[in-house]
């Protein structure tokens, strides 16, 4: 088995009962649920956007991109460093036969998977919502639209992986879970302003969850080339998140 | 001799400020080696260094054979370095479990060394529950794991309370006959080094000051004889010619002199007209000598 396999079995132990496996469930249910109360309760002026389950879906995709992914990914990596520094664990992992290197993509492997985790529960919990509201004729949900579905889950989730990469980095660096929460924020209000801006835009971690915004411009399809670049962006930041590390917590000189 | 850690001119700075300097180090296999010194003497710093945590400025070092952090070497030790990194919102079984996994080994080891450091019980609690004691003995633990040829132990009694540092001791002591592993055993308890350790090394100021068996630690014999006398000016002037410096402390006179040596230093006083009140052998302890070798260093 690889190091970086072992490593990850380990980081799948540390998640458990963690506050970084709370964020990664309650993140999704809480943005549906908050968003199902409003919906529900929003019959009249939800008429423009009909069919209503396409627009649920469209709604909370939207959320989650530009919000809720950011934020939770923020939480997910600034609390699981800091259970690394709680644990003063960095004497007990660097004695292990594993190189360096392998620790930082075992730490950012477990983050993909919480987040992977949310993703999924988000895609389950979307229709089950849009059942419950169809018990609100004047809703109008209509049926579930299963090919945007699949296409918002899966342009969701490539589009989270450079927040992710730069998450992992900075919270590695910076223990602080303000200065994490204020990054995921002003990344995303950027990659929003800059949504048809320069160019370089598209290359900030959140580039391509800012693209979701154009979701409801219902002529305009999901930019998917926007993924090459958005996974060269998190190849380069792992990278560099790997360096670093190897230069902060290796042998020190 | 095989040595399981070898040390040539190791040195080590922070700034200006050398915290090893030229530390040359043999730690023969199969054995408890003791590391004293006091507090700020370098101790850490040279587990540091051994274990690969920290690059040195100068020196060779060979741990196993091998430059240390080297993965291989790695794989051979255990090591607990400060305090013991905890996972507190795991359960001692899944911080186990962590290390397990880290290093590939067997899931029947984690019941082997909670067995090891009598943790068996409280296994599936908490450890933000531990008392400082049971967080040690996990840390121990932790070292144990894969039956390591070599155990760095940084202050492994740490915490822990009477009872606790007698398990400690006995657990210890019986490693190299039982795994054949070697022990490196850094402790500012000397008493505690003195009771398990056959070789020691001592350091201060980064500097070595002693390395050999541990009753060979400073000159002298082992034992002191304690006189109470009726003037200790004469009685010190009267035992120079026999040989025996005799120092006067707390009203009492320390002979350095074995206890077969008793009879004729008594008769030495006697005859010299001095009043003996009390003449008595005491074991000179690690202590005392570990502190007279500092003051000379």
């Amino acid at each position: 088995m690889s190091a970086l396999a072992m490593l990850f079995r380990a980081e799948r132990v540390k998640l458990r009962k963690s506050w970084p496996m709370l964020t990664a469930i309650l993140a999704p249910v809480c943005q549906t649920g908050f968003l199902g109360v409003i919906f529900w309760f929003s019959a009249e002026r939800l008429r423009l956007f009909r069919p209503g389950f396409r627009f649920w879906m469209e709604l909370n995709y939207m959320t989650w991109s530009l919000v809720l992914m950011p934020i939770a990914v923020a939480l997910i990596c600034a609390l699981s460093w800091d259970q690394e520094r709680e644990a003063r664990a960095w004497n007990l992992l660097l004695v292990q036969p594993q190189p360096c290197h392998a620790h930082y993509l075992a730490k950012l492997s477990g983050h993909l998977s919480l987040l992977l985790l949310a993703q999924v529960l988000l895609a389950v919990v979307l229709p089950l919502g849009g059942w419950i509201l169809r018990l609100n004729p004047d809703l109008q949900m209509g049926p579930l639209p299963v090919a945007i579905w699949l296409r918002f889950a899966g342009f969701a989730a490539l589009a989270s992986v450079a927040v992710a990469a730069f998450q992992t980095w900075l919270s590695m660096r910076v223990p602080s879970l303000w200065a994490a929460l204020a990054a995921a924020l002003a990344g995303s209000w950027l990659a929003l302003r800059w949504l048809d801006g320069p160019a370089f835009g598209q290359w900030l971690p959140w580039g391509m969850a800012g693209q979701m915004a154009i979701i409801f411009d219902r002529q305009r399809a999901l930019p998917w080339a926007h993924s090459l670049a958005s996974l060269a962006a998190a190849a380069l930041l792992i990278g560099l998140g790997t360096v670093d590390f190897g230069r902060q917590h290796g042998p020190r000189a | 001799m095989d040595f399981v850690i070898a040390t040539q001119g190791l040195t080590r700075r922070y700034g200006s400020r050398t915290v090893v300097a030229d530390l040359d180090l043999q730690v023969p296999a199969q054995t408890i080696t003791g590391f004293l010194g006091p507090n700020g003497a370098g101790k850490t710093t040279t587990i540091c260094l051994l274990l690969g945590l920290i690059k040195a400025h100068a020196g060779t070092c060979q741990v196993l054979g091998l430059p240390p952090g080297d993965p291989a070497a790695l794989a051979q030790l255990g090591a607990l370095v400060e305090a013991p990194s905890l996972y507190d919102h795991l359960t001692g079984r899944e911080n186990l479990e962590i290390t397990r996994l880290m290093r590939g080994l067997a899931r029947p080891e984690v019941d082997r060394v909670l067995g090891l450091v009598d943790l068996a019980r409280d296994a599936r609690r908490p450890v933000r529950e531990y008392s400082l004691g049971m967080r040690q003995r996990l840390g121990v633990a932790l070292a144990l794991l894969g039956e390591p040829r070599l155990l760095i132990l940084d202050e492994p009694t740490n915490g822990l309370d009477p009872s606790g540092i007698q398990d400690m001791r006995q657990l210890i002591r019986g490693l190299p006959g039982e795994t054949g592993a070697s022990v490196f055993l850094s402790s500012h308890l000397l008493a505690e080094v003195e009771q398990v350790a056959g070789n020691l090394v001592v350091i201060h100021q980064g500097r070595l000051r002693y390395q050999g068996p541990t009753e060979g630690l400073g000159e002298g014999p082992d034992l002191e004889l304690v006189l109470r006398v009726g003037d200790s000016g004469r009685a010190q002037a009267a035992l120079l010619p026999l040989g025996y410096t005799a120092r006067a402390e707390d009203g009492q006179l320390w002979v350095q002199a074995a206890a077969g040596d008793a009879p004729r230093i008594a008769a030495c006083l006697v005859g010299a007209g001095i009043e003996l009140y009390e003449l008595a052998p005491r074991r000179v302890n690690l202590e005392t000598r570990f502190l007279a070798l500092l003051e000379q260093s």
